[in-house]
Order: structure tokens, then C-alpha cells, then sequence
């Protein structure tokens, strides 16, 4: 019986020159459908159930590993992609097929024969790897939705000198200017990346990077010095131990 | 360190005084003429570093040093005085003497320590100036490293290139286009590197290209326009004299993080405007917007824009980023004054 397969990119154009090159190099292989994204590819591969599907990683909405982790075990995977070295290595730790985009007949005639003799990866295997893939992207709060005046900007961390607790909101100051987020600096402390921002006092938190010179006292409490800022913030007794080694 | 080094150059000025007193045979003894020399200097020296802070805070330098160098003086002819002949008041009685050598050496001794240490603060401010400008140099010069790394992302030349392998037999004058979209960008990127600056014109020259090259790519999912198109806008915007790839890596971001991860699509409109004295330029996308517990998207390529506006412009140039209505981004570019 002849496969069936579905073509899934997000640009048209890869979709169309795909499905003719494998028109031409495996005529009897039946392309029962195309999809642009990757909900729609899912919703395909249910109706469907091609025994290949040919995926596009990276997509709007769902990539094409995250799709490959649904669809039915029954289909084999080949990933596409332009240009991935991580995921590349990946695929061949684990056997999985994968295109680099543009596809040449010579590398697409052998997928075509690996995808006529051998059957489709483990599903568990897919998922470890699209897991392995995927991974080590635990994320911290990156912007800041926050009002100057009237107005309200987005500010990236990487501006943000330091933070103050103003009553129930924070004062976030930058280089030049200071704004107020509508969170509490306890909240924040929660959000932010932990490597990069320390907090150094009950309503203080600072970007690392801007610490320039850290002098203790007697009372054990160190003044900081900023880089982008003319002012010192005081960094409290109790979180004193962060700047011990410095 | 430096208050002890500033007694013993005092010791040595006043074994100076001291010294040459007696050879001009000014006094009779030299031990004498040495202890009331020693008292006077190093009671002024004392009376300038112990008082100088805590009076000159609060009233100007000149009638600090003036006040302290006078009770100084008074208490170093009292100590002498102790010191010599067992009484306090020995040398202000008389012919006076003592005091008005006293008062020649210390108005010299003062002058000359504070020209030294004036002329060392100026040259310590010039050092740290240096370290100042230094860093801003360095500052520059590794915005425009990371720029030359992040020029061309490999994952969007080989889209490019396959998209036009796909098109050479289905439309081969689009092909043709995108292809020179494409040498146009990495020419630009290549050149404007080692260019201090460019012109608005060909900066939306390249704009335009990445954007042609971007709906190829994505088809019906992109639309973009200028604001006003690039063939009605005046001559100064046209010229006006921009650091080479600042509003490319940001409409580059506008699609990258905004439009391209949306299934639907959106637009990006560019705006540019004269203002007093300066230019904006608006990059507004309806894309996904930015979502602040998420993604750090975009974060390099803002941080360098951002890094190589405050080296060149320092405060003159503004870059702000807004949330558009009804999703999307707004950012806005502005720049006052020309550039260096």
C-alpha cells in the first residue's frame, strides 16, 4: 500500500517546493494535505493520519516539536529546518530523520529510503529528545510593564539599575529615570532572575552588574556604589553575606 | 598615608626655614629657630586636616584655609613658646618678631602645599576623565562587536536562500528580486560596519529590502508601509545623518518576535518625523507583543541599539517601548542634535 504523508511550514513557498520535489522522487508517496502552522497541522494529522509528516521547527504557535510530540505513533517524523545546530545534534543522537532547508535531491532520496525500510522512532524516545531539546529555559520576569506619568512603557531588566519599594508599588530606577510597577518588591523578588538581581535590604533590590565598590561599616552594613547612578544604596546587615567575598 | 606623607614634607619645610633663618643669621639659635618652626608648621598642617572637612563644609575655601592657618599659627607660637622658654605667651610680647616670621612662613608654607595638592586633584580628575572616556570607548566598540556577530542570522539566510531555490521555476523574477534584497542587506551590513554613519534614506533602503525579503518568506501573514513612503519624505529626514544599522535590528525584532510567532500575521508600519531639533522614528507592529513573565525576545538586539545610542548620544537619544493598541508593540527611536 502506498504512505501517506503531510508537508507542515510556515512559509508557503518551502511547502510548494517540498511537495513537488517529492512528487518527482517518490511518485507513489500520497501528500494528502499541507499546513502553515502548527495547530492546524495537528488538527491535520488527527483527521489524517499520514504515516509521515514532514515538519517545519520553527513555527507560529506550536513548533514543529511540540506538534511531533502529539501526533499519532504511527507517524514517522522527518523534521526540516533551515539552520539549528542543537537540534540537529539531538536528531542524530537519536535516529530521528531531519532536512536542512534547501533540501537537496540527494539528501531527500536518502530520508525517502530510510522512510521505506525502516519503521518510525520509539514515541518515547521522541518525547525524551523533544524534551532534551526544549529544555533549560526556566524563565524570570524579563520586562517590566511600568508607568512614567501618564504613560506606560516596557522596560527590560537589563535597564533597570534598581529597584525600591514605594509603599504598596516599587519605584523601578533606570540610567535617567524612574518609573513605578504595580507590584510589591516582594513580588518582583520572587519574578527576577536571582543571578542577576540580589536583594540587599527589606525594600532594596539591585541589578549585580551596576555594583561597582561595596564598603562595610562598623555596624556590618555595606554602602554600594552604582554604576549608572550617582547615589549609594545601603545594603542591609542581614544581607550583608552577599557582598563578603567581593 | 597621604596626611602622614603631608607631615613629613611639612618637617622637611620647616627644617628648611629653619636652616636658612640661621645662616642668614635671622635668629640666634638653630634648635630654638627649628622647635618654633616644627610647632608652627605642624600645628597648621593639624588644624587643615583635623578642621579643614568639618569647618570647609560649610564655609568657602579660601576663608577656611585663612581662619585655620591663623589658629594654627597662634597655637603652634603658643607651644614654641612652652617648648623654648616654659611660658605660653613668650613670643607674642616683644619685638614681635617671631609672629611676623611666623606669619610670612605660614602665608608662603600654605600657599605652595595647597598649589601642590590643587595640582595634584586636577591631575588625579584628568586620569579618572581618561577612565571615564576609555570605558565609554569600550563600551562602543563591544556594542559594535556584538553587532558585527548578529548581523546575519544563519537561520534567516538559509530560509532566504531556500525560498529562493523554490521560486527560481515558479517565478523566476521574484526570485531575482529576492535575491538582490538579499546582496543588498549583507552588503550593507558588511560596509556600514566600518562606517561611522549613514543616512535615513539608505538606512529605509534596507529596511525595505529585509522587509521584501521577509514577505516572500511569509507571504500573506506580512504587510508593511512607511510613514510617509520613502518617495514623499523631505530631504533633511532623507539625510539626516544616523549611526549605520540602528532601525534595521529593531524592525528586525518588530517581525522576529512580534509577527513572525503569530499564526495570523500583522503589519509594521514606520513612521518618521522631524521634531525640534531632532528626528523620530516610530517601529509599530501588531504582532504578539511582549509578554513580560515570558520571553526575553529581542533583548540582545535592543541592548545593543540601546548600548550604541548612549556611547554616541548620551542623553540626546531616547528609545521607549510601548504596548500598541489593540496588541503589539510600539517602539520609538529619538534623536536629537546631529551626530558626532
Amino acid at each position: 500500500m502506498n504512505k501517506s504523508a503531510i508537508i507542515v511550514d510556515d512559509e508557503p513557498l518551502l511547502v510548494e517546493y517540498l511537495q513537488s520535489k517529492l512528487q518527482k522522487l517518490w511518485p507513489e508517496l500520497d501528500i494528502i494535505g499541507t499546513a502553515h502552522n502548527g495547530r492546524s497541522a495537528l488538527a491535520l494529522a488527527t483527521r489524517a493520519q499520514p504515516d509521515v509528516a514532514f515538519l517545519d521547527i520553527h513555527m507560529p504557535g506550536l513548533t514543529g516539536l511540540q506538534v511531533a510530540a502529539s501526533l499519532p505513533t504511527k507517524t514517522q517524523i522527518v523534521f526540516v529546518t533551515a539552520f539549528d545546530d542543537y537540534a540537529v545534534e539531538a536528531f542524530q543522537r537519536a535516529a530521528v530523520d531531519y532536512l536542512l532547508k534547501p533540501v537537496t535531491d540527494e539528501r531527500l532520496q536518502k530520508t525517502i529510503e530510510k522512510l521505506q525500510s525502516r519503521p518510525a522512532v520509539a514515541r518515547d524516545d521522541l518525547i525524551a529528545l523533544i524534551k532534551d531539546v526544549t529544555e533549560g529555559s526556566k524563565s524570570y520576569l524579563h520586562w517590566l510593564r511600568a508607568g512614567y506619568g501618564d504613560i506606560t512603557v516596557l522596560i527590560q531588566d537589563s535597564d533597570v539599575v534598581y529597584f525600591q519599594s514605594n509603599q504598596k508599588y516599587t519605584d523601578v530606577v533606570t540610567r535617567d529615570k524612574t518609573y513605578v510597577v504595580r507590584q510589591s518588591i516582594k513580588e518582583l523578588a520572587d519574578e527576577l532572575d536571582p543571578n542577576a538581581f540580589w536583594r540587599i535590604h527589606r525594600g532594596v533590590i539591585v541589578r549585580v552588574e551596576q555594583v561597582t565598590i561595596a564598603k562595610r561599616d562598623l555596624r556590618g552594613r555595606y554602602t554600594l556604589n552604582l554604576r549608572d547612578r550617582d547615589e549609594q544604596i545601603i545594603c542591609s546587615q542581614s544581607y550583608g553575606h552577599l557582598f563578603k567575598q567581593m | 598615608m597621604n596626611k602622614l606623607a603631608g607631615f613629613a614634607y611639612t618637617a622637611l619645610f620647616c627644617l628648611g626655614i629653619a636652616v636658612l633663618l640661621s645662616l642668614l643669621d635671622v635668629t640666634e639659635a638653630f634648635s630654638e629657630t627649628l622647635i618654633i618652626s616644627l610647632s608652627i608648621g605642624w600645628t597648621i598642617r593639624a588644624s587643615l586636616v583635623v578642621f579643614g572637612p568639618i569647618v570647609g563644609s560649610r564655609l568657602p575655601a579660601y576663608v577656611t584655609t585663612v581662619v585655620l592657618t591663623a589658629a594654627g599659627l597662634a597655637l603652634g607660637l603658643g607651644l614654641a613658646g612652652l617648648l623654648n622658654e616654659g611660658e605660653l605667651l613668650a613670643y607674642f610680647s616683644g619685638n614681635y618678631a617671631s609672629v611676623i616670621l611666623g606669619v610670612f612662613f605660614a602665608i608662603v608654607g600654605v600657599s605652595v602645599f595647597q598649589a601642590h595638592s590643587r595640582l595634584a586633584s586636577a591631575k588625579a580628575a584628568l586620569v579618572e576623565a581618561d577612565v571615564v572616556r576609555e570605558k565609554q570607548e569600550k563600551a562602543l566598540l563591544s556594542a559594535e562587536l556584538k553587532l558585527l556577530q548578529a548581523q546575519i542570522e544563519p537561520h534567516f539566510l538559509f530560509n532566504t536562500l531556500s525560498n529562493v531555490v523554490g521560486l527560481i521555476h515558479v517565478d523566476p523574477v521574484a526570485a531575482e528580486k529576492t535575491l538582490l534584497n538579499l546582496t543588498m542587506l549583507l552588503r550593507s551590513s558588511l560596509n556600514r560596519t566600518r562606517q561611522a554613519s549613514v543616512t535615513l534614506g539608505e538606512e529605509m533602503a534596507i529596511v525595505r529590502a529585509y522587509l521584501e525579503i521577509q514577505t516572500i518568506r511569509m507571504f500573506d501573514r506580512l504587510e508593511f508601509r512607511f510613514e510617509p513612503p520613502e518617495g514623499e519624505m523631505t530631504e533633511t529626514l532623507l539625510n539626516w545623518p544616523l549611526p549605520p544599522l540602528l532601525v534595521q535590528p529593531l524592525v528586525e525584532n518588530a517581525i522576529k518576535h512580534g509577527i513572525d510567532p503569530s499564526e495570523t500575521g500583522g503589519s509594521v508600519i514606520i513612521k518618521t518625523k522631524a521634531i525640534d531639533n531632532g528626528i523620530q522614528i516610530e517601529i509599530i507592529d501588531t504582532g504578539m507583543g511582549i509578554d513580560p513573565n515570558k520571553s526575553d525576545a529581542g533583548s540582545t538586539g535592543l541592548k545593543n541599539v540601546r548600548g550604541r545610542l548612549q556611547a554616541l548620544y548620551g542623553t540626546q537619544a531616547s528609545l521607549t517601548l510601548e504596548d500598541n493598541e489593540p496588541s503589539g508593540l510600539k517602539v520609538t527611536l529619538k534623536i536629537l542634535g546631529d551626530l558626532e
